[in-house]
């Protein structure tokens, strides 16, 4: 596993919201990324033009926009580099926020490639550290994600859904016995450090079993989790703005 | 002095006549004097088989069997003359000329002579051949001799007067009933007549003969011309007065012209006469039929006359005129197929009557379909009856096929005939959906009315609210003899009125009442279901409205809060802030459903702790949250709301206020009383004026909506700070 813990520097920012003062307080929160350029879009259509221009090192995307769903420019920043740009440039680190935090809108989100997550109306504290542990590769992590998840791979509910989980053709890899043990924990609602101590391993070891058991939620279940989102019309009628 | 005779007069007076022609009839078929025996009925044959005998066997000594043959009888063995199967014949009119009717009456005379005489001598032949001669003494002809025949044209011809009478009384006004009742006046004249010479033993004197078949005649004529009468004024009357009387006229001359012989022969004579009638009749029933356009109900009628009279009329004369047509003796004695005429007297009957005329039609298809079939089966029996190499129960297997093979092809006619309008189930739900969820009561009265004319495409649909005094808001029924379709209101549509279905081509049926039924009830399940839908959807919109009013509005209210003049303003802003997050997380447990559903206490406590730990951290503070076993203890709605909201505001003022750099928070629970307390490091808890509207009341609230009792003072360990402790007892531990 990659060093998760070194955060990568930040030179160009994406901030997609449609409403001025959540613009700003966005804008007011990456001031801890120093110099670095923020661009702003108000829809999906110039959210959009900028990506195939710039290559992006952090985006902080609002799900529900005028023109479209936040979740589409998640899912073109996922695609990867603008074509021209370095071939070796890390993807972007997508942030959604939503006003919203039921498990459709994050798991839509997460699925999409979203690496973390904002609900508006929080203290800018807790945004910048909200931004400080994406661009640290940390994993997204709330005790409602973990019981879903948990759920999921007990193979009890889809992870979009309340629904019991119908795709039983594609049975989710089991947890290790450490994954489950994190999750658990933080399904009681501590913190990745809380847990670390708790089990005695290392932050970094915690996030890296969080990142391995989500990444075990079935690709296909993700492509499933969008469309179920899509059809239940959380893209369409978020709102987040 | 119509007025002064009462119905029930009128049909005791028809009830006499009849009695009095039955008595009349029994009377003259008694007179000449009887032998005692009975005859096959054979339509072919030299001789005339006996078939029973009821002979004073102490006077005769060689005695008639039966099986023996009647060859010739006379008053003595010197003075016989023979005796043939047609001195049995049934009715005279089966004779095709004058001449041979005046012989045939001759030799009735003579015979008749015969049997007046004080013993008679028959000559009879027995199967083997041998012959011998026999002396019977005749006597009076007793009651119990007289066959079945005899009586049922007698009960025949009183059904069809005293029917006809019936009818008539009820309706004495009208021509079409008048009319009816002279054809039931002409069917008894002629059945009785017919029924003393078909009763007879041998003869009855040539004199009485041609006087009974004059009467026969002039009853059978008559009741053609009043038959066609019938049809003239009714259902609608086409014509005046005059012209029946000059088709009575007509009848009257042309039977006078049959009983003086001035007609050529039999045909002219009493044959075509009749024909013509029927013939007639149906002429003028077509054109009723043109003239009865739009008028569903009376075409009904027509239709169901026609059926009457052609299947009645009908077989009677395709019975008889066979006998002009293949020659010999009909099928079935002409006494039998009078129950024919009874069959059309009672159709007519039920016509003029106008009995569920709405139904008339699917019965007058019943009957025209077994009639032909029947039809068929005579027809290939008598076809049959020639081709030896065929038994009887190969035509029954025939008629059989006949009746169960053409089942799929009758149910092809019927669903053609009657079933066009019918839906599959299916349908028919989609259809009723279809009305019940429009979006407005406008728009479902327009699909509700839209759906019946679909279905029965009704001159007029009108609301119903002037003919029942009132809203119909009873059951479906058809009106105006199924002109009219009455519907009750049905959720947002009044009671309608349906009149003239199918632009006025059709009647409305019981087939369209059920129709009618089944939808009403489908719509009024899905308006049940609807109703409770859109109950629930109210319901919820008020809990929202509710929710938004309790999470959303009182903290933003809060936050609207006029600045006082000497407050700091940025410690208003603080609150200010503070409010309206208050506020946004409120809006998003009033959108997840969190203030509706209940969850687990540890669910819950896991929330609260990953939300308060994030906050306190980033706000600097260092935070001790042991886990502790919460059990399968569950929260209700108002309780999780209760129990977030307190541990979110007790962080808040500990953050807003204490100053303090660490926190300790504990939840348990014990004996199923939930206990939580929030202690800080800070600068310790002082109630003082200044510190109003920093939450203190909120959290007593909190825990009062949970049933429990909220603390705030000094920590109980003696350090500086505050301790907050909720108290609350857990109630929703049942499994939801």
């Amino acid at each position: 596993m990659a060093d998760v813990n070194v955060a990568r520097e930040v030179r160009q920012i994406l901030i997609v919201d449609d409403d001025p003062a959540m613009e700003a307080e966005a804008v007011a929160a990456v001031a801890i990324f120093g110099d670095a350029t923020v661009r702003t879009a108000r829809t999906v259509g110039e959210a959009e033009r900028w990506i195939k221009r710039v290559g992006f090192d952090l985006a902080i995307v609002d799900l529900g926009l005028p023109d479209g769903s936040g979740l589409s420019i998640i899912t073109l920043l996922m695609k990867g580099a603008p074509p021209g740009a370095d071939v070796m440039a890390m993807p972007t680190v997508c942030v959604a926020r939503t006003v919203f935090d039921d498990d459709a809108h994050l798991f839509a989100a997460l699925a999409a490639g979203a690496q973390g997550y904002l609900l508006k109306g929080e203290t800018i504290e807790v945004v910048r550290g909200r931004l400080r542990a994406a661009m640290a590769g940390e994993p997204v992590v709330s005790p409602k994600i973990a019981r879903r998840v948990l759920a999921y791979f007990r193979g009890e509910a889809s992870p979009v859904s309340a629904q019991p989980a119908t795709r039983a053709s594609i049975p989710p890899a089991a947890l290790t016995t450490r994954e489950t043990e994190v999750l658990r924990l933080l399904a009681q609602g501590l913190t990745l450090p809380e847990t670390a101590k708790e089990l005695g391993l290392s932050v970094n070891t915690v996030k890296t079993h969080v990142k391995n058991a989500y990444s075990r939620l079935d690709v296909s279940t993700r492509i499933a989790a969008v469309d179920t989102a899509r059809r239940m019309g959380i893209l369409d009628a978020d709102g987040a703005r | 002095m119509r007025t002064a005779v009462s119905p029930s007069f009128r049909l005791v007076l028809a009830i006499a006549a009849c009695l009095l022609s039955g008595a009349l009839a029994t009377t003259v078929v008694r007179r000449p004097p009887w032998l005692g025996l009975t005859f096959e009925q054979t339509v072919a044959g030299a001789t005339l088989r006996i078939a029973s005998v009821d002979v004073d066997e102490t006077v005769n000594v060689p005695r008639v069997r039966a099986g023996d043959s009647l060859v010739a009888i006379g008053s003595t063995i010197r003075d016989i003359m023979g005796v043939v199967p047609s001195d049995l014949l049934e009715e005279p009119d089966f004779l095709d000329t004058w001449a041979l009717e005046d012989a045939f009456y001759l030799r009735q005379s003579a015979i008749t002579r015969i049997l007046h005489s004080p013993s008679v001598t028959a000559v009879v032949i027995d199967k083997r051949g041998t012959v011998r001669s026999v002396v019977i003494t005749p006597r009076i002809r007793p009651l119990a001799s007289l066959p079945l025949i005899f009586w049922l044209q007698l009960l025949f011809g009183a059904a069809g007067l005293i029917i006809g009478t019936w009818v008539w009384a009820l309706r004495a006004d009208d021509w079409g009933p008048r009319a009816y009742a002279v054809t039931g006046a002409c069917f008894l004249i002629f059945t009785h007549a017919a029924a003393i010479y078909s009763a007879r033993e041998i003869a009855l004197p040539g004199a009485l003969f041609r006087t009974l078949s004059g009467i026969n005649h002039f009853g059978a004529i008559h009741f053609g011309a009043a038959l066609c009468t019938l049809f003239l004024v009714y259902p609608i009357r086409l014509t005046r007065a005059y012209a029946p009387l000059g088709l009575f006229a007509v009848a009257t001359g042309w039977w006078l012209a049959c009983v003086t012989r001035l007609a050529p022969d039999q045909d002219w004579g009493s044959r075509f006469p009749v024909m013509l009638a029927m013939l007639g009749a149906i002429g003028i029933a077509l054109v009723q039929w043109r003239r009865t356009k739009g008028d569903p109900a009376a075409r009904a009628v027509l239709r169901w006359f026609a059926v009457s009279v052609l299947t009645g009329c009908g077989a009677f004369i395709g019975l008889t005129a066979m006998v002009s047509a293949i020659g010999g003796l009909p099928p079935i004695p002409q006494g039998y197929a009078f129950g024919f005429f009874v069959l059309m007297y009672a159709g007519l009957a039920v016509g003029l009557r106008q009995y569920r005329v709405f139904d008339l039609d699917q019965w007058a298809y019943r009957i025209l379909f077994w009639g032909l079939v029947v039809a068929v089966f005579i027809a290939l029996d008598l076809a049959l009856l020639n081709t030896a190499s065929f038994s009887e129960g190969r035509t029954l297997v025939v008629g059989t096929f006949l009746a169960i093979g053409t089942f799929p092809v009758r149910r092809w006619v019927w669903s053609r005939l009657f079933d066009r309008d019918q839906l599959p189930p299916e349908q028919l739900f989609e259809k009723a959906l279809h009305v019940t969820y429009a979006v407005s009561d406008e728009a479902r009265d327009t699909r509700w009315r839209a759906l019946l004319t679909e279905l029965f495409d009704p001159l007029h649909a009108a609301a119903d609210g002037t003919r029942d005094g009132g809203m119909n808001d009873g059951d479906v029924h058809l009106a105006a003899q199924g002109q009219e379709l009455a519907i009750p209101a049905v959720a947002s549509s009044p009671a309608l009125r349906l009149t003239y279905a199918r632009g006025g081509k059709r009647l409305f049926t019981p087939n369209d009442e059920r129709l009618v039924r089944t939808l009403l009830s489908l719509m009024n399940a899905a308006n049940a279901s609807r109703k409770a839908y859109d109950e629930g959807v109210q319901r919820e919109r008020t809990r929202i409205a509710r929710d938004l009013h309790d999470t959303v509005s009182s903290p933003l209210l809060a936050g609207l809060a006029p600045l006082g003049p000497d407050a700091e303003s940025g410690a208003q802003m603080a609150t200010v802030q503070s409010e309206i997050r208050r506020a946004v997380r409120g809006m998003r447990s009033v959108v997840s459903g969190d203030a509706v559903t209940s969850a687990p206490l540890a669910d819950c406590a896991a929330d609260a702790r990953f939300a308060a730990v994030e906050r306190l951290t980033a706000a600097g503070l260092t935070v001790t949250w042991p886990l502790s076993d919460l059990g399968s203890h569950r929260m209700g709605p108002a309780e999780r709301h209760a129990f977030g909201a307190f541990i979110q505001e007790s962080i808040t003022n500990v953050i807003r206020h204490s100053h303090a750099t660490h926190i300790e928070v504990d939840v348990h629970v014990t004996d199923g009383v939930l206990r939580c307390v929030v202690t800080d490091d800070g600068v310790g808890f002082a109630p003082d004026p200044e510190r109003q509207g920093d939450g203190l009341p909120n959290l007593r609230a909190r825990a009062e909506s949970m049933g429990g009792v909220a603390t705030i003072g000094p920590r109980s360990d003696g350090r500086i700070g505050t301790e907050v402790t909720l108290v609350a007892p857990l109630t929703a531990t049942v499994e939801v």
